[in-house]
Order: C-alpha cells, then structure tokens, then sequence
C-alpha cells in the first residue's frame, strides 16, 4: 500500500535538536498545557516568548487550596490548574497561615502585572478556609481586572455580592457565568443576619434578572422552590417563593452546571413549611425550573444527618433530567430506593461522570452491592465512577468475621462465647510473585505474627487487630488523597500525612500498645531511653522557657521537639530485629499495590460493564483506564487491552489485570532487584521528592519518637501512669514530681483529662472499647472522620468494624445485653493496668 | 461493499492509497470530503452520487506534509482505526488519560520527524496524535530548569536580569518553596 517509514529512530527523551523555538505559538501552548506546574514556571522563565504562553498557561486556571496537594507521578492529573504549593507535614493552621501568605503574594502579582498576569485568568476556586479579607481582596482582584473571567468558584462570603456584582469584569454584561449563592453562615442554622436576604435579593437582581440566559453556572445554599417559587404557577393566594420574579412568565434557566447544598437554614421559609403546603398542594418541580435539555452537571452536598422528606422527592426529581452527563451524590445518606428508580429506568442515558460519597450517621458508607449492579447495567456510558463498595465480588484481605458455628442461645453463655465467634480470616486473590511473597513475608510475620494466634481472639487483640489493619488505616488517616473529581480537580490530603508519617503513626501504636512478646521487651529495654528523653524535653523546656516561654501552640509542638528529634535520630539504634517487627514506608506501598491486586476481580467486572470507562475511584483509590496497544509499531491494525494505571503510589506497580487476559498472574515477573531497593526507589519517586531516606533511621527514631512520651502521658494522664503501664511503676519516681510541668506542655496536644489515672471509671468512658460501646448503643459503626489528628484510639474503629465487631456489638444491643458493656469497661481497666499481660489470659 | 479509497497527494506529489475510514482520522480531511459528498448530493440525483462514491477516485493534496511524515500519520491513523478517544472538546479527559504505550513507541524517532508529525497532526486536526505529540515533548522538558531548556533547545534568553528576577518574584506564589 504504501512503504515503510525509513525515518533514523532515536531515543526520545534527549530533546536535543527538536527546533521548539519554531513551533507556533499554537503548538507551543498546547505542548505547554501538557505540563506539570513545576516545568510550566521553568517554561515562564526561558525567553520571554515562552513566558507569555506559560503564563497563560499558569493563569487560566487558579486553585485557592489551603491544604497540601498531593501530585500524581503516572498520570496528568488536574494539570490545567494552578495550586498553592503547601507542605505535607503541618498542621491545619500552619498550612492556612503560608496558604494565605501565598495569595498575599498573589494579588501583589496582580497588581503589579495584571498585562500578564490577571488578563490570563479565567475560572478561579476558592477555599473557603483562606483568610476571608484575603478571599474579599483576590475576588475583588478579580472582577476588576479579569477581563476573560468565567468562572468564580466557591465564593462564600456575602459580603462579596457587592463587589462582584459591581465588578468591571462581572456585572451583568460580563463574561462571567457562574453564579454563587453565599451561605448565610458557615454552619447551617445559625440566625440569618438581617441583611442577608435583602443583599441576596440585591445580587439576584444586579447578576440575574433579565440575565438570566448569561448564567450557566449556578450554586444554591437554598432549596430552588424556596427561593424561586414560581408565579405562574401557583395562584396568587399560594404564592410564595423569595424571589419569585425571577421565573415570572413561565421562564426556566438555562443553567449548565447545577450545584445544589442541602443544609437547613431558617429562612423566612424552611423545608418544613414548605412540606406544609406540599401537603396542601403540588409544589413545583426542579424540571420546573431548569430547563431538562440544558443541564449536564448537577452535584448535590448534604449537610444533613438524616436525609429530609423534602429532599428525597427532590433526588427523585432529578430523574428528569435526561441529559445529564455528571452526576455528584456527595455526604448523602444513600437511599437504595430512590437510587435504585434513578438509575434503573435508564432515565440518563448519555451520563459520563458520576461520584457516590455516602455518609451515614457515623462516617463514610459504602454504597450497597445491589446500587453498583445497578449503575453498571444502566450507566453504560460511564467514563468516570467514583464508588465506594465493601465486599464487593471480594472479601477484604483480613478482616475479622463474625462465625455463625456453635453460636449458643443461651444468653448467659453468650458473651463469653461472643468473641470466639470472632473468626480472624485472611483473603488473597493473586497470586503473583509480589503478592505471594506480601502475604508470606509481611502479612503474616509483621502485620499479624503467629506470636500473637489472632484466631483466638480476646479484647485485647480485638483491639490489636484494628491498629494493624494497615488497609483500613491507610484511608482512616488519610493517606489516599480526596478529590471533588480526580481527574478534574486536584487531590488534596485534608490532614498531615505522607508515609513517612503513616508508618510513624503505625509503629509508635505496635510500641505503646501490642502485646507481642517483642513490643513487650522492647518497652522494657527502652527504659534508658524514655529516661533520656525526659531529661532531654525538660532540659529543652527549661531553656525555651528562659528563652520567652511558648509563645504559640506552633512553637510549643514544633520547635522543642523538632530538637530533640534530631538528636534523637542521631543515635545508633539497634538494626535488623527490628525490621521484622515494623512496618516501613516499603510496606506501605506494597499494601497500596497488594490491595489494588486483590481487587482484580471488581476492576475486571467494572471494565467489563463500562468499555467507555476511563478513569475509576473504587474505595477511594484513583486509578487510570489505560488502552495499551499489544502490535508493534510496524504492523498495521492493532489488538487493544486495558490496564488499570494508579494515579498515586504508582512506580513499580505491574498490573495484574488485562481485559482481553492475554496476561495473567502468571506473567507477571518478580524484579531483579530485592524489594527492599525497588520499593526504596518508589518511595523515593513518590513521596520525598527524590530525597534520600535513611532506612536504619526510618527504624530507629519513629521508635522513640519523643511524641511516644507526648501520646504516652497524654493517654494516661501522668507521667506515673505511663510509667506503670510500661510495667516499670517505680522508673521514673525522681520525674512524677515533674507532672505539674508535663501537664502545662500538654496542653496544646489537648491533654484532656489529666485526673483520669486516678479516676478509672471516667477513664474507661474515654476508651476506645467504651466508645465504641457508645457507638454500638446508637446501633451502628462508629464515626470516623478524615480530620483526625491524633493516635485517639477512637479512631482506630472508624471503618473498621463494618460486618465484625459492630455486628457483635449490635447483636448484643438487640439482645438487650448490658453485660458486654460492662465486660468491655472491666478488660479497658485492666488494659491499663497490666499492658502486659498475656493474651491467654484474657481471652474470655 | 469495498470500502472507499482516498488518495492523499503528499508535498513531494507521492500518492497514499487509504481507507476513507483512516483519512477521517483527520477532521481536516473529514471534513473535507463530507463538504465534497454534499456538493456532489447537490449536483447529481442521489443515485448518480451514490454511484459517484463508490466508483470515483478521491484525491486531496496535502501539500503541507512531506511523503516520510504523511507515511507515519498513516500509519498512526490505521493502528487507531478503531479507538475511541475522547471528544475533542472534552480537554479534561484529554489531557488526563496517559499516553497510549503504542503512540509512546511509535514517537520515537528522530526530532525532526517528531516535529513534522506535531505540525501535521496540527494542520490536519488530528487532536489524539497532537496531543501524544505535545505530550512526548512535554515530558522531554519535565523536571528541567530554565536554563537546561534554553540549552537542551538552544533558544536564546533575552531577559535582562532585572525581567528575570521580576518574573520570579511574579510567579513566586505558584512555586514549590
């Protein structure tokens, strides 16, 4: 047909000799959207050419973050915005604080530069953390001097009506589009300040009446019945709507792009009394009011512990909405039914995006197997899914299971015998090199040594086996970035967490907590070094003190101990023993890669549901469809398989999972290198920046980790406390003196209750057993959270008890069996009493 | 029924046989020949067009892409024959999805002809093979300072010190410090 390529093949990569200076400016921008940040600001300082296309570049879209952003090394992830670059490692406030000093730096840009600076912007997201006089400012910045600006995102403040809507750039006649309804407070149901509504009616008027067409994107704190009413439609008697003149005529907007927050205010009308005169008559629908054929994007965010009658029929509604493309169900409560008709009846063909984030009473939910099969039978056109799903197709890797065999019914028996029904089972679904040898080598030696016998469970080990669920750890703290939209929006870690500090946190709870003969030895052989440390922090307690004292929180966590780490760290801590009983930053990333293989089964039944599918989050781990084409370049035709490509922790990772299975487990090959260096390399990449990481350090310091001291005091009220529960009551007889001290530098890690060792009862109220008792008495799994910040055992629960311990607890809820709860204070007593003990002992 | 060939007359005069499938890989082309369809439909009864379809030869001069280029886009178009990519409005979806490991191989070659397969791609509105392109390029510079770039692609800095500390200060917000 036509002859081969004669064309010389080199090595792309060298860049040598490509004539990029000669592409147009065209090709250059598009080459430059393809770039990460970093390069794209090397690219603004090279000519001034590339400065005027990188700038656009950098500018066109802007994210306002006020945590860390969390990069994706595999894939160009969000790449068009700009984001605040915040460190990983620090608290909430310290990270708003160099957030706000960058938007500081920020306006002063757009003041001095707007020619090539602010002209470039066009869609602008907003935390709403930042400084509020700093949001004002950049909004205002905007408005005036934008002339390209589309978008404005996530303006809460109402103050802000005023200058938008008398902005340059985004009165009425401008290009802006989106339109954002401010809530009256950041909580919902706080008094409405008297000027609320008439601003609001002010801006509608100014931005929106007889503008409506311009509007595409719109955001409401408000139920749209509420605030539009609708005139036309209702007889003059049962008019009602706050801003009916909008609709007046029949008129329904033309809005894109439909976010809509569910959250309870005391308006003039709330949900309630609008369900009032639903009773009395049919209230308008949403279809009512947006046009069916326009609207392509609708988010719905609750704010809701339960989801109100109101709002359920306005979740049916949305099954009018024909055309939708992307659907965002975010902190709802899922209900099944109504999911179930929404998605059953193929009522959105051409959806291509959709995102479950189920909430139920105390945290995260998953969405129910049925509501998956669902959505995979009907969404067929799905290129976007975001779903969390326990159990789906596949048990989780270890779990601890509640066994139906010889289960008596005798309820005086049963208490006893509840925790023996607890059956501890590992799960593995592949069978490759890697996962044989992370089952064989970590999974069972470290994570849950046979020293331990987890099949003979006690609350000793109940407890145990939660803080060395890794699985269910690495989500509980965090560690897998949140995204709105992954492949749309930047992924942002909402607490400090990188590995490195997730293997912190899990190795200072195997010290101070496990009762493995090690942890036990080594808490008694650490005894000169918990002394040391003492010494060390008062010492450097006294000497900031003299110094000025602590004069913030800040420089009381960070400051003194920052010190006495690095002094610590400098010691020469014991070696190999001590890899086998912690975890390292090695085996976290191996954990990531071993559960993505473990899921192969529900990756392989998704893909095989949605062909279109191209980017997927199943339980909160974003991956990349990839189509890989198996021909050699030189052959025509092709045969495609797929492959998932994890957007995060991805170096190293080899697929076990191809759709066409042209390679199986079988195929995949252990490295040449040990895993130790591969997965060093990997941490390398993914998480320290190419930084060197001292891998005897990684062992040692985490390990006595002055914090250990901080947790410790700070769990058990005193330093005596600690002491005895380490089983050396008499070690630090010279320091309990020092209590009074120690109390004042706790103060900031909220030491809450400092007289608990000497009052158990209260103490075991505050313990993770009579807490989760607690949550067992409203009858469901306990509440977790992402902002956790603490090692509070509390947490330890969240996710974890789904279908094991909650089920236990629940049944002996129905059962009306108080017993266990007052078994569940006895053990917590002993717990501190004698961390020691043998797991024999307690086991009924 | 055969399918429909298109001639593709590259710079040099060198003819290219393709499917009508492979030419519209091209919205530049595709467009073209759904512009020339039309205009047949308007001159002839429908039959006389369909029987034109099928039976006359479509030629269509791409006089901006040398025969070696024109041959490589060819070759691109027939491998992805039957993939779908993403809408070519959909700029999220297209610049998310990592490059596919066949464009990857298929890319390397030497910078020259890399060039020339961008602007072609760019001249004939072939947005996937654009974008694996820009892609490739893109990552050549990732992780480069300014002034590797300016070496590695001997382009010439024609900021005075004073622009280029400016241009810092400007863009300070955005960088990772």
């Amino acid at each position: 047909m036509f002859k081969k390529s004669t064309t010389k093949e080199s090595p792309c990569g060298q860049g040598l000799g490509l004539p990029l200076n000669t592409f147009s400016d065209e090709i250059l921008y598009e080459v430059i959207t393809h770039m990460d940040q970093r390069t794209k600001l090397a690219m603004s300082l090279v000519n001034l050419r590339f400065h005027k296309l990188a700038n656009k570049s950098i500018y066109r879209q802007i994210y306002l973050n006020d945590c860390c952003v969390v990069e994706s090394k595999s894939i160009n992830l969000a790449n068009k915005w700009t984001v605040l670059y915040l460190p990983a490692l620090i608290d909430e406030k310290k990270s708003r604080f160099i957030a706000d000093k960058k938007l500081c730096r920020l306006l002063a840009t757009f003041e001095e530069k707007p020619q090539t600076t602010l002209k470039h912007v066009e869609w602008v997201r907003i935390n709403w953390d930042l400084n509020k006089n700093l949001q004002k400012l950049i909004v205002e910045r905007l408005c005036n001097g934008a002339p390209n600006l589309v978008r404005l995102e996530n303006v809460i403040d109402p103050s802000c009506y005023d200058i938008i809507a008398q902005g340059k750039y985004s009165d009425r006649n401008s290009s802006l589009r989106s339109f954002d309804m401010a809530p009256p407070n950041s909580s919902p149901g706080d008094t409405i300040d008297d000027h609320y509504l008439p601003n609001f009616y002010k801006f509608l008027d100014s931005r929106f009446y007889n503008n409506i067409d311009n509007i595409t994107t719109l955001t409401l704190f408000i139920d749209p019945v509420i605030l539009f009413g609708l005139n036309n439609y209702l007889d003059q008697e049962t008019n009602f709507g706050l801003y009916p003149k909008l609709l007046k005529g029949g008129k329904k907007l033309y809005i894109k792009d439909l976010k809509l927050h569910w959250r309870l205010e005391f308006f003039p009308m709330n949900v309630f009394q609008l369900q009032q005169k639903a009773t009395k008559m049919t209230l308008p629908k949403l279809s009512d009011m947006f046009d069916t054929k326009t609207l392509e994007t609708l988010t719905i965010i609750s704010w809701e512990e339960e989801m109100e009658e109101r709002n359920k029929e306005l979740l049916r509604q949305v099954a009018d909405f024909h055309n939708l493309k992307d659907l965002s169900l975010i902190s709802l409560q899922q209900s099944f039914a109504i999911l179930q008709t929404l998605f059953d009846g193929k009522n959105m063909p051409d959806l291509k995006r959709l995102k479950f984030d189920f909430l139920d009473s105390f945290g995260l939910d998953n969405a129910s197997p049925l509501l998956l099969r669902v959505i995979l039978d009907n969404c067929k056109k799905l290129e976007y899914l975001d779903i969390r799903s326990n159990e789906f197709l596949v048990q989780p890797i270890v779990s601890l299971r509640r066994s139906m065999d010889n289960e008596t019914n005798n309820r005086e028996e049963y208490h006893h015998q509840n925790l023996r029904l607890f059956k501890f089972g590992v799960t593995q679904q592949c069978y490759c090199p890697k996962c044989c040898d992370y089952f064989n080598s970590f999974l069972t030696k470290t994570l849950f040594p046979k020293e331990l016998d987890f099949n003979d469970i006690n609350y000793m080990k109940l407890h145990e086996f939660f803080f060395r669920d890794i699985f269910k750890l690495m989500k509980h703290y965090g560690l897998f970035p949140y995204s709105k939209a992954s492949d749309i929006y930047p992924s942002v870690r909402t607490q400090p967490m990188n590995i490195s500090e997730f293997v912190k946190k899990f190795n200072l709870k195997l010290v101070l907590e496990s009762g493995h003969p090690f942890m036990r030895r080594l808490r008694e052989s650490m005894e000169p070094i918990y002394k040391k440390l003492f010494e060390t922090i008062l010492d450097m307690y006294v000497k900031v003190k003299a110094e000025g004292g602590f004069s913030s929180k800040y420089m009381m966590e960070q400051k003194p101990f920052a010190k006495v780490d690095q002094q610590i760290a400098s010691e020469t801590l014991p070696g190999d023993e001590y890899k086998s009983h912690f975890i390292t930053g090695v085996d976290v990333v191996r954990s990531v890669h071993t559960l993505m293989h473990h899921n192969r089964k529900p990756y392989q039944y998704i893909l095989s549901k949605l062909p279109n599918l191209k980017f997927l989050v199943f339980n909160d781990l974003p991956v990349a469809i990839v189509e890989e084409s198996l021909n050699d370049v030189n052959f025509s035709g092709q045969k495609i398989r797929k492959r998932i490509q994890p957007a995060f922790f991805s170096s190293g990772y080899e697929c076990n999972l191809y759709t066409d299975s042209v390679s199986d487990n079988k195929t995949l090959k252990g490295s040449t290198k040990t895993d130790l260096d591969l997965y060093k390399d990997i941490i390398l990449q993914e998480e320290l920046g190419g930084k060197d990481l001292d891998f005897k350090k990684e062992f040692g310091p985490y390990l006595i980790y002055p914090k250990i001291l901080v947790e410790g005091v700070r769990k058990l009220g005193s330093i005596s406390s600690l002491a005895a529960s380490l089983g050396y009551p008499k070690a630090f007889t010279k320091l309990t003196s020092m209590d009074s001290i120690f109390d004042n530098m706790l103060t900031p890690f909220e030491l809450e209750n400092n007289e608990t060792s000497e009052n158990e009862s209260s103490e075991s109220e505050d313990s993770p057993f009579a807490r989760l008792i607690q949550h067992d008495q409203a009858g469901t799994t306990p509440h977790v959270t992402n902002s956790a910040e603490s090692l509070d055992d509390s947490n330890l629960f969240g996710e974890g008890v789904n279908g094991s311990s909650s089920d236990q607890y629940n049944q002996s809820e129905q059962n009306g069996d108080s017993s266990v709860q007052e078994e569940f204070r006895i053990v917590t007593n002993s717990s501190q009493e004698d961390v020691d003990m043998d797991s024999s002992e307690h086991s009924d | 029924m055969a399918e429909q060939k298109v001639t593709l007359v590259s710079g040099e005069g060198e003819k290219f046989e393709v499917e009508r499938v492979i030419a519209e890989r091209s919205l530049l082309l595709k467009n073209f020949l759904s512009n020339m369809l039309n205009s047949n439909i308007d001159d002839d009864d429908t039959a006389d067009a369909n029987k034109n379809e099928s039976e006359e030869e479509i030629v269509i001069p791409v006089p901006n892409v040398r025969s070696s280029v024109l041959e490589k886009v060819i070759q691109w178009a027939e491998h992805h024959k039957d993939s779908k990519f993403p809408d070519d409005d959909d700029d999220d979806s297209r610049k998310s999805a990592p490059i596919d490991s066949w464009d990857r191989e298929f890319l390397k070659v030497d910078q020259e002809m890399m060039y020339e397969i961008i602007l072609a791609a760019n001249y004939l509105n072939i947005k996937p093979l654009l974008d694996s392109g820009c892609r490739v390029v893109a990552e050549m510079i990732r992780g480069r300072t300014p002034e590797e770039i300016r070496k590695t692609f001997n382009i010439v800095n024609d900021f005075t010190p004073e622009e280029e500390a400016a241009i810092k200060r400007e863009n300070e917000w955005a960088e990772d410090r």
